[in-house]
Parts: C-alpha cells; structure tokens; sequence
C-alpha cells in the first residue's frame, strides 16, 4: 500500500514538473526575459549616452586646442 | 518494494522521453516553454531515478535476498562500505547507476547553460535526452535490478573477494563519471553541427566538461592501476586488459581534442576536426562500456554477455552515422581558408601532438579488437598481448617526451632559430647529461632505459624552467615570498601552468614505469619463523605467523621485517591468505613497503603451518613510487586548469607571445 502511495507521489510530482513550464510558469520566466531584455537595453542607451558625452568633450577639447 | 523500482524505472524512461520530445519541438518551433518543459523532464528523470538507486541500497542494506541483484552480489556478512559499493558491483545495478549519474550530468549541464547558451540549448537537452533513454530503457528492460529470483535465499552470492577491496569503493565510479562526463561534449558538438553555430561558442561551452571528464577518467584509470597492483598479485598496474584499453581510448582522443580546441581558438584551425573528436570520444566510451557487456572480449572486468551489448552497438552505429551525416552536411560551413599551419612553431607541435595520440588510439584500438575480429570473421582464437602494445607504446612515449621538451619553447606563429637555440641549450645538456649518468650507472646493458631517461631529463628541464619564468616574473611583485609566487603563476594562467604541471606528471610516470619495467626483479624465498633472506639491498625477516579464523572468514597473516643495509630498519610488511567461507578460491592480499628508490613488493605464495614456514614471491619494482606520484601530478595539473578561479586570470583565450618561454597548454 505504502509503495502504491509512494509511486502515485512520485508520479504526481514529476508529471507537475514537466507540465509546470507549459501552464504558466512561462510568465514567470518571460517576465524574467523582459527584465534581462530591459537591463540589455538600459546598457545600450547608457552606452551611447557615453559615447555622446565623450565625443561632446573631445570637440570641446578640439575647439579649445583651436583657440 | 522491487516494483516500486520497476516503476521508478519506468517513469524516469517516460521523463526522458518527454524531454527528448518536447526538446526536438521546442527546437523547431522556437517555443521555450516546451524547452524548458524538456529541462524539466530532465530533472524529473533524476528524481525517479535517485529514487529508483535509493530503493536499490535499501535493498540491498535490507538483504533483501528475494531480489535476484541482491542475492548475487551481497551477503549478511559483508559490510556496509561493499554493501553500498555492491550498487555497482554487477552489470545492472551499474548500469542504473550510469544512468543516474547521467541524469544529474544532463540537469548540471543544463542548469549551467541555459543563460549562455540558449541558441544551443534544446538540440543539447534532446541529445542529453536521448542518451538517457537509451540507458534508461536499458537497465529497464534488459538488465533490470529490482528482478525477483521467485523464492527467497537465507544468504546471498557474497561479493566476489577480489571486488573486497578499497578499490571497489572509488575506481567505478571515478570511471563512470569521466566516461558519462563526455557526453555533454558530444551533446554540444552535435547541437552546434545542427544548429550551425560553428564558431567556437560550443568550445568555450564543453571546455571544463571535457577538462573534467578527463581528470575523472584519469583517476579511475590510476585507481584501477593501484588496486591491480594491490589486490591482484601479479606484481603489475597495467596488463592490456581489454577493458583497461578501452578506458583509455576515450581518455587519450579527449587528451588529444584539449590540444587541438586551443588551436581552433586561436587560430580559427581544426574545426571539422575538434567536432570528430568530441564525438569520437563519446563513441568511444559506449565502445568501453559494450565491450564490457556484450562478452566480446575476455577480461577480468567484463560482465556476462547480454542483450545490453547489442542494445550498445546500436548506439555507437546510430552515433558514428548521425555524426558523419552532420559532419558532411556541415562541412563547406566547415572548410578552413585561413593560412596552413607549417614551420617550427607551437601550431605544428599541437598537431603533430595530435597525430601521435590518434594514432595511438588507433593502434590500441585495433590491438583491442582484433581477436574479437578475428573469431567473428574466421573463428579463431587469436591473442594480442602485451608485447604488440609494448612496441607500440615505446615509439608514442619517445615521441611525447620530445614534444614535451620541444613544443614549449616554441612561440605561435613564429620561429626564431637563434631563439630557439637559446631556450633549448639548457633542456638539451640536460637532457645529455641524465642520458650519460642512465648509461654509465646501467653499464650500458639497457640503451633504451637510457634513451627514455635522457629524454625524459630534456622534457623535463624544459617544463621546470617554464615553471622556473613563469614564478619569478609573478615573484617580481612579492620579491620575498616564494611560495606566494609559486603559488600565484596558477590561477593567473591556469591553462599554461596546469599543462606544465600535466606534462611534469606525465615524465614522471614515464620514468617510474621506465626504472620498473627495465629493472624489477622477482625472488622466492622458503623462511621458517625467525629467518631471514637477503633481497636485493634489504634483509627481510620472517617475523610471525597468525592464524584468524572467524565464521565467515579464515586468514592466514604472514608478518616480515624489512631492513635497509647496515641493518637500520625500514619497516614491516604484512601479506596475507584469506578464504571467504562462500567462496572457492583462496586469494591474497599483497604486503607492499613503498620506498623512495622501490617497492618491497611481498606475496605470501605457500604456507605451512605446522612447520610454521612459508613461501613467498618477493619483487623489487624499482621507480614505482615515481609512477603514482606522476600519475597524482598529473591529475593534479587538470585540476589546476579546470578549476574555477575567483580571481581574475587571462585564461580567456589570448596567446602570450611575449612570455619569455611558454608551454604546451591544457585548455
């Protein structure tokens, strides 16, 4: 009897394994996605913020050498 | 509860088959929920199939003799250490156990890569899958544990006395985890050959699976040696044993694909090559494990012949199509317009390196398999000994101790022979020199001994010269910490630094097999209690005799004093005759005094024991202690490259040029 229970157990909770990714708990991982995605992004536009900011100051230095 | 087992099995088959399914349709729809619903069929296969090894420990910690496994590889006498190793002690206990380690291979490597390599990812969960189907559905089907024998004993088999040894405890399973290691190599090859990502992201991706794998095989290898040379009686570590062949073919073309991947790496070199060999390896290790279960070869460790071994033919047939179609599929992706290697430079050495070690494989492949051919195509008996592997394995060392001493100081790309005379000065006149003192302590008597010395002095100087530079320029910043520096060169550079420490070992090895094999000798003395023999240098002195008899167990202990000349005393040795009360043959237990210059090597052969005298085969194996500790050296040298480092290092791929001298790397 105890067998029984116990491979009914283990049967429940691998079948929950598999099928959790396909009911829903994608949302999870997709809300992880976006964030990963946002943070990928937000790395870009701090990039070119950079990269502005840099090329600003290196035409300033330029037309102060020019001076 | 052995249905319990059945059915544990039986689901981790049906989880894996899910994973291997929603793994092939998650790759061709682009759909991560069914990728990650085939990671999670992964883990689900290792739950039911931790369970399903639980229940068998269970039992057998229960002896429960009902159960067929069980009743043939334990008794009530045996203890809990071997009752727990008897897992593994049979074909199908083994088998569930590489397929349970698999499993948790397969969910490791998954968990480590999801975020790195999702373009990857599912072709690798589908291979992963796939394999553990196969040895899933293996054990369930064909060499099934849980099986009931239909009535129940009072006691079981026992365990064979020659498996009641230390041995039995770590060198399966250090061998299992390299063999099953490679497979997530292969997983990834197949996955970069299927999803066309042929750059070297699937390198990057298996370079510690393979750096692993290979320290684990390596480890079992030794241990295995160890306990040969401990339990066996024979006076040898290696017998070119079938299946101590084929262990190490999987471990040789893994060592040849660590030299190769740098090339591909960094000069963009080898590619079509590097994925035969990730596969090559793989296939190799289902070989081993085929040739151990399908009773193709006769050898101490083979199991009886099954039904598992035709089930394993079919994989390695199914892995050498699927990986040529891919291959030739794959190939004008694959084709190298890059410059030709060529010259005196590290290119050429890694893949002269490479030749010798596949070729090696090849030859001890054929040695291997030849009889089996031989009986199948033309029904004869036909032996390959030792001697065929001997001559092979002669040539293949004289060649690595001169890459070893050559290829270091060569620098990619380029070759400078003024450069080049002056870093080989030194290795070379030592090389000369440990060659004139190896023929002039011989007598000349033994001119290859010499040969492999003398070379062995040049590879050697050159690896302790590396290690030499690489200390003092990282010493340059502590100038008074030596050890700190020492220390410090190998998580700065793991992967040059850990192949110095690889090669030094393998010198080493070189060395204490070459000391043993040339000049080992072999006595038998007759001593009555209180005599003593002269063996060589040392005085061994028959000190006591005792009788242990017990319900399950009789034992006769011989107990020797050993002395060095002069009579200073070098210790005891104690060798003994046992018989398990449900076995048939007596066996012994070797007494073995390691000694800086040689093992004192004792087996109690004959015994009287009214007469209270005894016979005993005495061999000197000189140099064996060089043998062990090169074979730990060298292990020791994968760990250094595999290991983890939290440190910052500049093991990211980019070649050092300017180092003063550099070494053949381990990746």
């Amino acid at each position: 009897m105890l067998e029984v229970l116990a491979a009914f157990v283990l049967l429940v909770l691998v079948a929950w394994m598999v099928l959790q990714p396909l009911l829903g708990r994608t949302d999870r991982h997709a809300d992880a996605e976006v964030v990963d995605a946002a943070a990928d992004a937000e790395e870009v536009v701090d990039l070119e913020a950079m990269i502005a900011e840099r090329r600003r100051r290196m035409a300033a230095t330029d037309r102060e050498v020019e001076r | 509860m052995p249905e319990f087992g059945t059915f544990t099995l039986l689901l981790a088959l049906a989880a894996s088959v899910w994973a291997a399914v929603t793994g092939t349709l998650g790759h061709r729809s682009g759909r991560r929920d069914l990728v990650e619903s085939a990671a999670a069929g992964l883990r689900g296969a290792l739950v039911s199939l931790t369970v399903a090894s639980g229940v068998l420990v269970t039992l057998f910690l229960t002896r429960d003799f009902s159960v067929r496994y069980v009743a043939e590889y334990s008794d009530r006498s045996l203890e809990l250490s071997y009752t727990i190793a008897a897992f593994w002690a049979g074909q199908n206990g083994s088998l569930l156990f590489w397929a349970w380690v698999l499993a948790a291979t397969s969910v490791l490597a998954v968990t480590l890569h999801r975020d790195r390599h999702r373009e990857l990812l599912p072709v690798v969960i589908v291979v992963l899958a796939t394999t553990l189907v196969v040895f899933t559905a293996l054990v369930a089907f064909t060499s099934n544990p849980f099986q009931r024998l239909g009535f129940t004993p009072s006691d079981g088999a026992g365990l064979n006395a020659m498996l009641r040894n230390w041995g039995q405890l770590y060198h399966p399973p250090a061998t299992f985890l390299g063999y099953i290691g490679f497979t997530v190599p292969f997983a990834f090859a197949i996955a970069a050959l299927v999803t066309g990502r042929l750059d070297d992201e699937w390198i990057h991706a298996v370079r510690r699976w393979v750096l692993w794998s290979w320290v684990l095989l390596g480890l079992g290898i030794l241990l295995g040696a160890r306990w040969a040379y401990t339990e066996l009686g024979w006076g040898g570590y290696w017998a070119w044993d079938p299946v101590e062949n084929v262990s190490l073919l999987p471990w040789l073309t893994a060592t040849a694909y660590l030299h190769t991947a740098v090339l591909q790496e960094r000069r963009g070199k080898l590619r079509v090559w590097n994925l035969v060999l990730a596969i090559t390896t793989f296939a190799l290790t289902v070989f081993g494990t085929f040739l151990v279960r399908s009773g193709v070869a006769a050898s101490v460790h083979a199991f009886a012949e099954s039904p598992a071994g035709l089930w394993l033919l079919g994989v390695i047939v199914a892995v050498v199509l699927l990986g040529t179609g891919l291959l030739v599929w794959r190939l004008p992706e694959l084709k190298d317009r890059s410059a030709p290697i060529g010259g005196w430079t590290r290119e050429t050495m890694l893949v002269v390196t490479n030749a010798v070690l596949v070729l090696y494989t090849l030859a001890i492949f054929w040695g291997t398999l030849f009889p089996a051919l031989t009986n199948a195509i033309q029904g004869r008996d036909v032996t390959v000994g030792a001697p065929f592997f001997d001559r092979v394995t002669l040539p293949v060392t004289l060649a690595l101790l001169v890459l070893f001493g050559l290829a270091p100081v060569l620098a990619w790309r380029r070759a400078s022979a003024a450069g080049l005379t002056r870093r080989l000065a030194v290795p070379v006149a030592v090389g000369l020199l440990a060659g004139v003192v190896a023929v002039v302590l011989d007598g000349a008597a033994n001119p290859m001994t010499s040969v492999v010395l003398s070379l062995s002095g040049f590879a050697l100087a050159t690896i302790v010269l590396e290690l030499h530079h690489g200390v003092h320029a990282h010493g340059l910043r502590h100038p008074k910490d030596h050890l700190p520096a020492f220390l410090g060169v190998f998580p700065r550079n793991p992967r040059r630094y850990g192949g110095a420490l690889v090669h030094l070992g393998v010198v080493l090895l070189i060395v204490g097999v070459a000391l043993d094999v040339t000049y080992r000798s072999d006595e038998r003395h007759t001593l009555t209690v209180g005599e003593s023999a002269e063996v060589g240098r040392y005085t061994l002195t028959f000190a006591d005799l005792d009788t242990a008899v017990t319900a399950t167990r009789m034992s006769l202990t011989a107990t020797l004093e050993l002395a060095r000349p002069g009579g200073r005393d070098a210790g005891t040795i104690e060798t003994e005759r046992y018989l398990y009360a449900n076995q048939e043959q007596p066996r012994t237990h070797v007494g073995v005094r390691s000694l800086v210059r040689e093992d004192v090597y004792v087996i109690l052969e004959e015994v009287d024991i009214d007469a209270q005298r005894a016979t005993f085969s005495v061999l000197l194996h000189p140099g064996v202690l060089w043998l062990w500790l090169g074979g730990g050296l060298l292990l020791l040298g994968g760990v250094v490259a595999a290991w983890p480092y939290a440190m910052r290092r500049d093991d990211a791929g980019e070649p050092d040029d300017r180092a003063p001298v550099t070494t053949g790397e381990v990746r």
